[in-house]
């Protein structure tokens, strides 16, 4: 079967609870042992490691240019990455073993690229 | 407290990270102790605020770019640079940046990481007696050195000692 891409989009909902608490230095050494475990074990299936998105940017349309994103947005694309797998079910596994998938208020979005078979 | 001795490179067999155990909890005492040492105990916020900034961006670049030869170099490099920037940004702080910039003029361009184990001891050992210093009430001198000396968060003193995470003290100046 041939794989297929897939992107990952992390979105993040507001959590209610106000901005969350810094890491504490012993949580965050978890946090690198934890996402340096998934990627050696999904190394294959991971194309793409992406990267996390700056806060600010801006939204184009025809009649202009904006500063964004939308500051009403309930949702707020945090990060992307690319994975291949040969199903949505094998690229489901690798994002649900993702760490950042434990993260306060974390909402990964799941997305087959149209014309990408490798 | 750690010894230097514990602060292993990467590919450490010891751990499949590549980093030892405790190590991020070990190099915020350390990083705070030799900070202080360079800006003064009155700058105790911002140093910790710039050795918790160095940390976080550990755990992002060292994720996609993998850990640096000498990590410990990394941190002091990059805490350093997040220090001079969080004070340079304080209109009342120019004095001591003045004070800090002049010593680097005569220390060159790039901050020398403390060369000796025998050294960051004396940090170590120098933020243990601020830590202990009798104008502390006492139950705070533990938090505190749980806090600048063992690289606890608050909230994990809190936890273990079963009090509340507002009792603590964010400032002892």
């Amino acid at each position: 079967m041939p794989k297929r891409k897939y992107l990952v989009l992390f979105r993040s909902q507001p959590t209610g609870g106000g901005p969350q608490p810094s890491p504490s230095p012993e949580q965050m050494q978890q946090m690198v042992v934890a996402y340096k475990s998934w990627m050696e074990k999904f190394k294959d299936d991971i194309l793409d490691l992406g990267d996390k998105l700056k806060s600010d940017g801006r939204v184009v349309t025809a009649s202009g240019v904006a500063d964004g994103p939308f500051v009403e947005a309930k949702e707020v694309v945090g990060g992307f990455m690319i994975v291949s797998a040969e199903s949505y079910d094998g690229a489901v596994a690798v994002v649900r073993a993702c760490p950042a998938v434990h993260a306060p208020g974390a909402l990964l979005e799941v997305r087959e690229l149209a014309g990408a078979k490798m | 407290v750690s010894e230097p001795s514990e602060l292993h490179g990467p590919g450490d067999p010891a751990s499949p990270s590549g980093l030892v155990d405790h190590y991020f909890r070990h190099e915020y005492g350390r990083l705070v102790a030799v900070l202080v040492r360079r800006v003064g105990l009155h700058q105790l916020d911002a140093v910790e605020d710039a050795v918790q900034g160095a940390l976080l961006a550990a755990l992002t670049t060292w994720l996609s770019n993998g850990i640096p030869q000498d990590p410990s170099a990394w941190l002091y490099r990059v805490a350093h640079n997040h220090l001079l920037g969080g004070l340079r940004k304080e209109q009342g702080h120019q004095r001591v940046l003045d004070g800090v910039a002049a010593r680097d003029a005569h220390e060159g361009e790039e901050p020398v990481p403390p060369a000796f184990a025998a050294e960051v001891r004396d940090e170590l050992l120098r933020m243990l007696f601020v830590c202990c210093d009798e104008a502390i009430p006492q139950e705070s001198r533990l938090v505190l050195a749980l806090k600048t000396l063992c690289g606890f968060s608050t909230g994990e003193i809190a936890f273990r000692l079963f009090t509340s995470e507002a009792n603590h003290p964010r400032r002892i100046v």
